[in-house]
This record gives structure tokens, sequence and C-alpha cells, in this order.
């Protein structure tokens, strides 16, 4: 009986019902289908215990106090902290992106070498050899810029410039630099600390508090603590500028007015004021009236502005009728501001008698130093950066021979980028210690990439903007993920490499001592249970135990003190008003209004990988940014939405998209910040222009300060 | 005309014949060759045994403990036992060697030991341990608390999981029966 | 559709104080790493970019100086009666736990997207694209989202699995983990946001700060009159924001 036909479909047959019985068929279908559910190129997420440490965030400006949680040792998710002064439990796009960075592909992986037009990668023993030779050889002709503006890294940074023989250190231009030389113009020291927790009638001029100025995440908090949802704001809450900004956004009030007449507006407003009476003792205070009365009468107000005289009159009685009211003035793009607007600003609020008062200004001392020879922090706001290099490149200052470059991106976000650009080619040797490959990295010889900030030791010491003095810890919570190393521990280890003594081994040691050099501050305390604005309102400071201050801050407390450095009386400074605040006629050539927002990043992140998704359709669409002008504006210029135009401005075209946007003040054409970078990686790279490279440098009368407040722009 | 009639015939008892032994042989492959095909057999990276560290008076939970936020620990890191395991012992027995091999593969190096568990579900699966605390352990996981070796982990090859994985159906049907709800987001995430 | 609202114990409900947004969209970078969508490249394409949660301009529509400006976060609304459950083939979705919070099972899920089409919010995205991260930063992925592949819809769970979590600290703590404290579960977004303009509770669960927001002569909901009696509500002091959150005939 051999195997036939029949027999063959028989056993087919049979062996397809045997089959039935058993789980093959079954198996397989559910195993299979459990098999395309998991293809091998979607990643698998982590596994492991989880837990939470504190840190604090570098990457934003805010300073916010993070809660990092962990798998396995890895950071995953950084989130606020919610017993942190500057956080409260909130957190920026940008400080949440924090984690994400770590793999960013724009990071620099190890050190490297200009080799022509790319770099190759050097060890760091080479590279330290490399800096010590062409630094030495630099000596008496070395110059530094840092963006850090909050980190005792910058004593490192300025006590070695110094050593080597300073050609000039300098700070990126920001909010802080601006304040600061207002402060010394008006006769006082220390950084102008803003009580908005305690403020019950905020006045912003200009400034975009809740989004680009100081302590941004802190600010927001502070001012929805006191509006209920639904109910009546307890406080309120008036800005003055260009465009309906995300500051404006939520506030009660906003008055249309260029950037250029924030100073005006102030000054128009103190006219009101000192009608009702308002007085000082201040020094300069008949000057000032005599100033403010000459040439500030609602009609001149009026004239220079376009603003109805009841508008600063309704302002001025609600002012002087608050129980604590603020007045706070920053640039609508967090710089670029001259002094005197800062300065007629601080006017009202000594007008108001709001000096060292809770909910008002106070001039925070500055931490004590532990660097010798190290540049105080206002030592270093006073260099003007921008002038420097706009002299380096027509010649009038010596170019210096070498040039350091801490956490600054000086090739994107300084304005006039074309001429800075050209003054940083005559440097004959730059070093970046960039953590990503940036504009200005692009352009180094050498390029030592720091470790991230959840990789270091570092510190955020009273960012700008802040209404206490306030110091947190950033600690490393991860090994470096790429051959990078602390720039601290870099400029400490090339400073024995060149036999100069900064005393300290390793930034660790610095920080440490910093730490320990806070004990011995009268009046600091750990914001734990009573926060520093509670103290400011009254409530007795809780004492400080020394020994445990370390730890406290490791858990992710900050440490704070309230109060201001005991000085001379703030003078009115009313000769730089007189002849920097000008009630003109208002300005009939387009005037460009910039605005910057956290979730494009800063000029030193790129834009955040995970944020690209944030920006919406109306301000860059495909590859081309959008300038936002409204109906009247775009009527006059011939625009029409969607239309693609080239703008111009001090020497540099740039190409932008129209959206028309109502809330944009006529004859003002906003545009976003943040983008067009020529360097990091595909998420920041190509995508839109750079319109702060349109901006012109001009010196302002009186205090001879950079400033690129309004620049003019044309439009094809 | 008959023979093909009688062949036709005899063809049809050989059909039913070879039924048989193809319903038969299916049946053995299906239960007794497939499900040995269908998993490769693994061992565990470190021989872990659970028996000398339970006669040292090691409590389960002293490793295997919910957190105060309510998570499970599951397995410890290579930390926690490097708290007792930190260096090398140069003991030449089986047990001696393993731990020297556990210390210089992970403690030295840094790494978590890249455990086989038995039980891991899919990552779109959520279980709360917190939630089955009132269970015994071995009602889901194997009972390992008594071996010296640990048992073989079986891998399916088609869908990577272990075999000891619980299926949907088998949470579907306890929960039912303890009257739990069995709406998707109880345990999918 | 069955038209029913379906009622349970517990309504978890967020309350989005509209006056307080500033538009900053760190709602959405929270939510973004918390639930493992990926970092879009093209992000500026919005009709394939993925935003669990969207922060939407309003515009009052008059011309400067007139004119006005809020933002609108958006997350899913979980309806009562929501329009993407009925219409799913396969019950991908659902909405039958305690809570109230619309599921979504994405290896069930077919990616037919008759949900997508069904949703009045547009809260439902599709997977047009494998999620790639950049090398490494899947090590940075959050281990309480599952990742999903191309081809399946994902949408905003209210953090789901932060209240499994809360629960499991309410056990541990020998709490009743079905009567959490108010802000013993809330959403990344909520936590996060800097403003402190996004609320999140119980409805029903009078100790809860949100039981008394929604009471608000203020508080709205989007599309009421869809009957989809949505656990979002919206709070804004002006009318001209709360006239958007529906459809209104020049004469109402």
């Amino acid at each position: 009986m051999g195997l036939d036909r029949r027999a063959f479909l028989g056993l087919v047959a049979g062996g397809t019902v045997g089959a039935m019985f058993t789980p093959i068929p079954w198996k397989l279908i559910d195993d299979a289908s459990i098999w395309t559910q998991n293809w091998p190129w979607i990643p698998r997420v982590p596994k492991g215990q989880v837990d939470y440490v504190a840190t604090t965030s570098k990457l934003c400006p805010a300073g916010e106090g993070l809660k990092i949680m962990r798998v396995a040792g890895n950071p995953i998710l950084a989130g606020g902290n919610a017993s942190h002064p500057l956080s409260c439990g909130g957190v920026s796009a940008l400080a949440r992106s924090e984690v994400y960075m770590l793999y960013s592909p724009a990071r620099i992986k190890s050190p490297m070498k200009r080799n022509g037009k790319t770099f190759a990668p050097i060890t760091w023993e080479q590279a330290l050899v490399e800096m010590a030779e062409k630094l030495g050889a630099a000596k008496g002709a070395v110059a530094s810029i840092s963006g850090d503006n909050t980190g005792t890294i910058n004593e490192v940074l300025t006590a070695l410039t110094a050593k080597l023989g300073s050609a000039g250190s300098f700070m990126m231009p920001s909010e802080a630099t601006t304040a600061a030389k207002a402060m010394k113009l008006m006769g006082v020291q220390g950084q102008a600390g803003y009580d908005f927790e305690n403020a019950d009638m905020v006045l912003v001029l200009g400034a975009d508090i809740f989004e680009t100025w100081g302590t941004s995440s802190r600010n927001r908090k502070a001012f929805g603590a006191n509006r209920p949802a639904g109910a009546k704001p307890a406080n309120t809450y008036v800005y003055v500028g260009p465009t309906r900004n995300n500051t404006a956004a939520v506030c009660d009030q906003w008055v249309p007015a260029a950037a250029a007449d924030l100073g005006v507006v102030a000054l128009g407003i103190a006219w009101h004021l000192l009608k009702a009476g308002a007085t000082s003792n201040a020094p300069g205070f008949d000057t000032f009236k005599a100033v403010v009365n000459g040439g500030f009468g609602p009609e001149d107000v009026k004239r220079a502005t376009g603003i109805a005289p009841e508008t600063l009159a309704t302002i001025a009685k609600a002012l002087a009728s608050a129980k604590a009211p603020l007045v706070v003035t920053g640039s609508p793009f967090g710089q670029g501001l001259g002094a005197a607007p800062v300065i007629a600003g601080m006017s009202l609020n000594m007008l108001l008698g709001r000096i060292n008062k809770p909910g008002g200004v106070s001039m925070l001392p500055e931490l004590p130093s532990v660097v010798p020879g190290a540049l105080t922090r206002a030592a270093m706001l006073d260099g003007d950066l921008p002038a420097f290099l706009k002299g380096v490149e027509s010649g009038k200052t010596p170019a210096p021979k070498a040039l350091l470059i801490y956490d600054a991106n000086p090739a994107y976000g300084l304005p006039e980028a074309a001429t800075m650009a050209k003054a940083l080619e005559k440097i004959p040797f730059k070093v970046s210690f960039s953590s990503f490959m940036d504009e200005t990295a692009a352009l180094c010889d050498l390029v030592l990439p720091n470790s991230l900030p959840l990789e270091r030791y570092d510190d955020v010491a009273t960012p700008y903007g802040s209404g206490f003095c306030v110091y947190s810890l950033v600690r490393p919570i991860q090994k470096p993920i790429c051959d990078t190393k602390t720039t601290g521990d870099v400029l400490l280890g090339l400073a024995r490499k060149l036999s100069i003594d900064l005393k300290f081994d390793n930034f660790q040691q610095v920080i440490k001592e910093k730490v320990a050099s806070l004990t011995k501050v009268s009046g600091g305390f750990v914001a734990k249970d009573v926060m520093p604005w509670q103290v400011a309102a009254g409530k007795p400071a809780p004492a400080l135990v020394g020994g445990d201050l370390w730890k406290a801050l490791e858990a992710g407390y900050a440490w704070t003190m309230v109060g201001q450095a005991a000085q001379p009386a703030m003078g009115f400074a009313a000769e730089v008003l007189a002849k920097a605040v000008k009630a003109g006629k208002p300005a009939t050539a387009t005037v460009l209004a910039p605005y910057a927002q956290l979730r494009t990043g800063t000029p030193v992140t790129g834009m955040p990988c995970q944020d690209l998704t944030m920006v919406p359709d109306t301000e860059l669409k495909g590859d081309t940014t959008f300038i936002r002008v409204n109906s009247e504006t775009a009527k006059a210029l011939s625009l029409k939405k969607g239309q693609s135009v080239k703008l111009s401005g001090a020497g540099v075209d740039c190409q932008a998209k129209v959206h028309i946007f109502e809330s944009v003040m006529p004859g003002m054409v906003a545009a976003p910040l943040g983008f067009g970078h020529t360097a990091f990686d595909y998420y920041s790279q190509g995508k839109g222009a750079n319109y702060l490279s349109l901006a012109a440098v001009a010196e302002e009368p009186g205090s001879g300060l950079s400033m690129w407040i309004a620049p003019e722009v044309k439009i094809a | 005309m008959e023979e093909k009639r009688s062949n036709s015939a005899g063809g049809v008892g050989g059909m039913a014949l070879f039924a048989l032994i193809g319903f038969v042989g299916a049946l053995v492959v299906g239960w007794g060759i497939f499900p040995k095909m269908l998993y490769s057999q693994k061992t565990q990276p470190i021989r872990f045994s659970h028996t000398v560290h339970s006669q040292l008076g090691i409590e389960c939970e002293q490793c295997h403990h919910l957190g105060p936020d309510g998570r499970f620990a599951g397995l410890p890191s290579t930390e926690s036992c490097a708290e007792c395991h930190g260096e090398e012992t140069g003991d030449t027995s089986a047990n001696g060697k393993e731990i020297d091999k556990f210390v210089k593969d992970y403690v030295k190096t840094g790494r978590q030991v890249p455990w086989l568990v038995y039980q891991y579900q899919p990552d779109n699966v959520f279980f709360s341990h917190a939630a089955h605390k009132g269970f015994e352990c071995t009602k889901c996981h194997l009972d390992v608390a008594k071996t010296d070796t640990p048992p073989p982990y079986y891998e399916n090859r088609l869908s990577g999981y272990s075999k000891d994985t619980m299926k949907m159906w088998e949470c579907e049907r306890c929960h039912a029966s303890m009257g739990t709800s069995n709406a998707c987001f109880v345990c999918h995430k | 559709m069955s038209g029913q609202k379906k009622e349970f114990p517990i309504t978890w409900g967020m309350v989005i104080d509209i006056d307080k947004c500033t538009g900053c969209g760190a709602c959405m970078a929270s939510c973004q790493t918390e639930n493992n969508v990926e970092p879009q490249r093209e992000a500026s394409n919005k009709l394939r970019a993925t935003s669990w949660m969207l922060v939407y301009e309003l515009t009052n529509d008059k011309a400067f100086p007139n004119h006005d400006i809020a933002y609108l976060p958006r997350p899913c609304q979980q309806c009562g009666n929501p329009p993407c459950v009925s219409v799913c083939p396969v019950i991908a979705t659902d909405k039958n736990e305690n809570g109230g919070i619309v599921s979504q099972v994405y290896p069930r899920c077919i990616g037919c997207r008759y949900c997508v089409a069904a949703c009045p919010y547009h809260v439902r995205y599709f997977g047009w694209y494998d999620p790639i991260w950049p090398e490494g930063m899947d090590k940075t992925l959050s281990p309480m989202t599952s990742v999903r592949p191309r081809g399946v819809v994902e949408k905003c769970t209210f953090c789901h699995h932060r209240w499994t979590q809360a629960k499991d600290a309410a056990r541990v703590a020998g709490k009743d983990p079905e009567n959490l404290d108010d802000g013993a579960y809330v959403t990344s977004c909520v936590q996060n946001c800097p403003s402190g303009a996004l609320a999140f509770g119980d409805i029903k669960n009078p100790k809860h700060k949100v039981h008394e927001l929604v009471k608000s002569p203020y508080a709205f909901r989007l599309l009421e009159r869809l009957g989809t009696e949505t656990q979002v509500y919206y709070i804004s002091r002006r009318e001209w924001v709360r006239k958007l959150g529906d459809n209104y005939l020049k004469s109402e």
C-alpha cells in the first residue's frame, strides 16, 4: 500500500484537522499579532527604579529649580520644583527641555581644533597644551565674553583673563546690563530686584516679564497667585509696548507705545504724579521736575506717542492710589534698551516711594566673591560688548590677540551680526566652551565643549529681576555623555599649566567655597516653609543652620536673602533723562519690533528639539518665518497676507512672509527672534531668518550705552 | 472495473489510515515539538541563588519592596547588591566564582544586570503591585524563592516575550471573577 | 450615537483659566516629554505634527486698537458622551472607567481614523511617521507611557498613568485610592504651567478646587450645544472669549 494521491490527501486532511486540536495555529496567530506590535525600530521604554533628584535650570535664564525624574539612574523628565522660589512648581518650555538636550544632535562630542574650514577632534591634553601656548603668547591682550549672568564660573573666567592681561571681560548684553548701567547712573549699587509677589498694581514698560524678562517663571507664578480663576483679580497689570505680546495678552490693559518711547511714557506718567503732588527728597529731584514739566506734558506725550492724555492720567491715578504699586522697565525682546528708559521707570518708583518697600524695588547686594582677582558682577555688567566689538571692527579699538567665549553666541545673539562677525574675524585666536555647535563655535580655533548642566556642578546666583537674593545649586546627576568637561575645571587646569594661582584645583571646590561664604552673609536663610516674599512682607526670616546648607541646596532648596544693600540715596539722574528722552515727532519709517520667546531657546541652546512643535504656523512654516503687521500697516506698505518679503537693515537682508496680526502698533513690524540659525542641528538650522541681524547699534546720548531698541527696516 | 473499485475501496481505507496518521502526527508535533521550537531557552546572566540569600535571613521585601510612592521596586539595582558584594572574593567555589563574575562585570563597570524577568509585560501595560498586594506572589510569579539556580527563561521566538508573561485573558478572567473593572485604562498605558 | 452621557462616581476634570494663559507653550513641552511624543523635525506642518496638548490663539477679530487676543490650551476634552467612541469599529477607544477618561489602546487601533473625523475638538492625532528620536535620546523616554508606532491614533489621556500612580501611593499610605486628596493626581501640563492657569481634580468631589471652579459664571465648555458634555472647562472674564466657545448666530 503506497502513498497514493488519496492517501496523501488523507494525510494532509488528518494533519490539518489534528493541527486544529493543537496550539499551533492559534498560538502562531496570537504571537504573530504580538510580533507586529513591536517593530525593532520602535524604541522600548526604559525599565528600572524611579527616583527624583533636584537641581536648577541653567539653560533657562529664569533659573527655575528643577525636579528631575530618573529611571535606573538616567534622567528622564525635568519638572518644576514646587519648593524652589523661582519655580514654585512651574517650568518654562526651555527648562523642560534640559533632559532631551543631553542628546541634542547639535552637541559637540569632544574637544576640537580648527583644521582649515573643518574641525578635527583632539584630546583634552592636546587642547590644554595648545591653549596654554597660544594664551601665553597673547598675554596682555586676552578678552573674554560670558553669556552666563548668574554663575560663579564668571569669577574663574575673569580672574584668569585678568591674570593673563585683560583686554576686557564682557557679559553678553541683556536686561541686566541695561539695568546695571541705569543703577550706576542713579548712584546706587546692587541689582534692581522687583517684588511682584507683594505688588498690587504693576506697570510694565516694555519688559516681556512673563516670557523673557528676568525670572519669568516666578513672575508668572506671582502674577497668577493673586488672580484666582474666575474671580476679581487682586492685582492689576498694565503693559506698555509695541505689540500685545505674551505678557500683554494677560495684562488688564495694553497701552500701545513704540519701544523707543518707553522713557517718554514714563515721564508722561511722572508729569501726572508730580501734578498730583508727588515729591521726593532724593538727589536731583528739582532738575527731574524741571525736565518732566519742561517737555512731557500730556500734549507733548500725545504728539510723540499717540497716547491719549486721559490714558496716562488714569494709569498715574491708579498707581498713586494703589497700596503697593510697582513699575518695571525693560526691552520687549530682552536686550537693546537704553539706560534712560530704565531710569525714567525707576523714577516713577521713587515718586511713588517704592524703593526698598514690600512690593517695591530693592537694590540687591552681590553675593561675596571667592576667587581672588575676579571681577564683580557689577564690573562685568559695566562693559559694553557691542561697542567694544564695533570698535574692533572699525579699528578704533585694538583687537585682542585671544578671546575666550563662555556660554555665549555673539556671532548670532548680537545686533548688527555682519559687523560683529567681522570683528570676531579680526581676533586671531578664539576659544569656545560651548556645549553645542553654535554659530560662534563654528568660527573658533578651539572648541572645548562644556558638560551640560545635568552633567556638571554650577550655580545660579540671583538672576536679574528676582525680588530677593537667591542662590541655588546645579549638580551633576548624570556622567558626561560625550567627551566633555566642566569649563570651570578646564580653566583651572589651564591656570595651573600657565603657573597662575587661582586658589582652587577644581570647580566643585569653588562652588563649595561659594556656598560656605553664604553662611556668613547675615539675614540669609533657606527658603523651605517661609518664602522670601513672605519675609519681605514682614514675616520673620528663619535662622540659617550653617552646616546643612550644602545638603539643603542639594535637596533643591534655595538660599535666599531679603532686603537691600546699605547705600547712599538713589538719585534721579535727570541730566541723563534730559539728554536721552525726547518727546519728539513720531517716527515715520517702518520700525522693527522684535519679540523673543523661551520656546525658541536662547542663542546658546538653539531651538530645543521638541519645542519646534510649539511654534505656530503663523510664526514658522516650512523654512520661512513670518513677520506680523496690522492691516493698517499692511495697507500702507501694500503687503498682503502670506506675501514673501525682504527686510533690510544694518546692511543685512532677511526673508519673511507676512502675517496680518492686529495687535501690533501701526508702522511696526513685529518679528520673532530665535530663528535663522546657520549652525546647530536640523531642528534649528535654516529655520527662518535671524531678524536681530537687521538691528543697527546706536549710542544712547547721556549714558553712552549701546542700544538697538527700535531699529528701522525697509520692506520690499 | 472491479479491480479499480477494490483499489478504490482499499484507497478509502488507506486514506482513513493516513488521515489518522496525519491527525496523530499533528497532535504530536503540535503538543510535543512545536512548543519546544517556539521558545528559545536562556539562562540568567548571573546565577543568583535565592536559597543562599534567604538562609542568611534576608527577607524577600528587602529587595522586592513597594516604595513609599506606591511603586514596586522590582529587582534591586547593582548598587544595592554591591552593598554586600562590592569586592571580588577570590573564592574558587562555584558560588564564589559567580559572585566575582557579578562584581567584575557589573559592579566595577557600573552597569545594571540585564536580568531576564519571567513576567515582564509589554510597554503598554501598567501593573500595580500595590493593588495586588493581597495576593500571594506565586499566584503570578514563578516560585523562585527556593531555587539555588534560577529556572531557565523561555523566550517566545516570535513575540519576544517570556513564556511566563501573563496573557490579557488571564488578567481579565481574574478581574471579572473578583468584580474588578476590566476597562482598558485600568491596565493599559 | 448612543446619545447618553456616561456618569461615573469620579469625574476628572480640568479647568483652564484663559485669562492667565500667556501662550508660552510650557504645557505642550511638558506633555510631549511626559507622553513620549517624539521631537518632530517638520513640526511646522501642522497637518502631520502631533501635539496632544495644543495652544490655540483666539482673537476678537477687531482691528487695531480694539483687537484682543487670548490663548486656549486644548487637551482631550474627555467628553461625557464621546463622539469618537461610538465610531470606533474595534473598541480601541472607550469611555468605560471610573474617572471618565476616554481611553485609547494603541495596539488595538487599526488606524481607520474614524475617530479623528468624529472628534469635534481635533484632539486626535494619526501617526503619519514612525517615531524617531535623535541618537541616544530614546534613553530619556518615559517608562510611564508606551511608544506608538506609525499608523495608529493617539490623544491626550489626562496623564492617566499619573492617576494609577497616585492610587498606588494612596494604597501604600493606607488611604482610599478612590478618594484622592486634591492635587494628589494632576496632569503634567497642570503641574508645570508657570502661570498656574490650569487646575485639575475630581469635579464631583467637593473637597477638590475644581468642584467650585466649574460653577463659576465665567466658566464654559467648548461646543456645549453638541451635547458632548466635556470634562474640560474654560474660564474667562472676557465675554468675547466665552462666545468663541461655541458657534453662535449673530442674533444670539
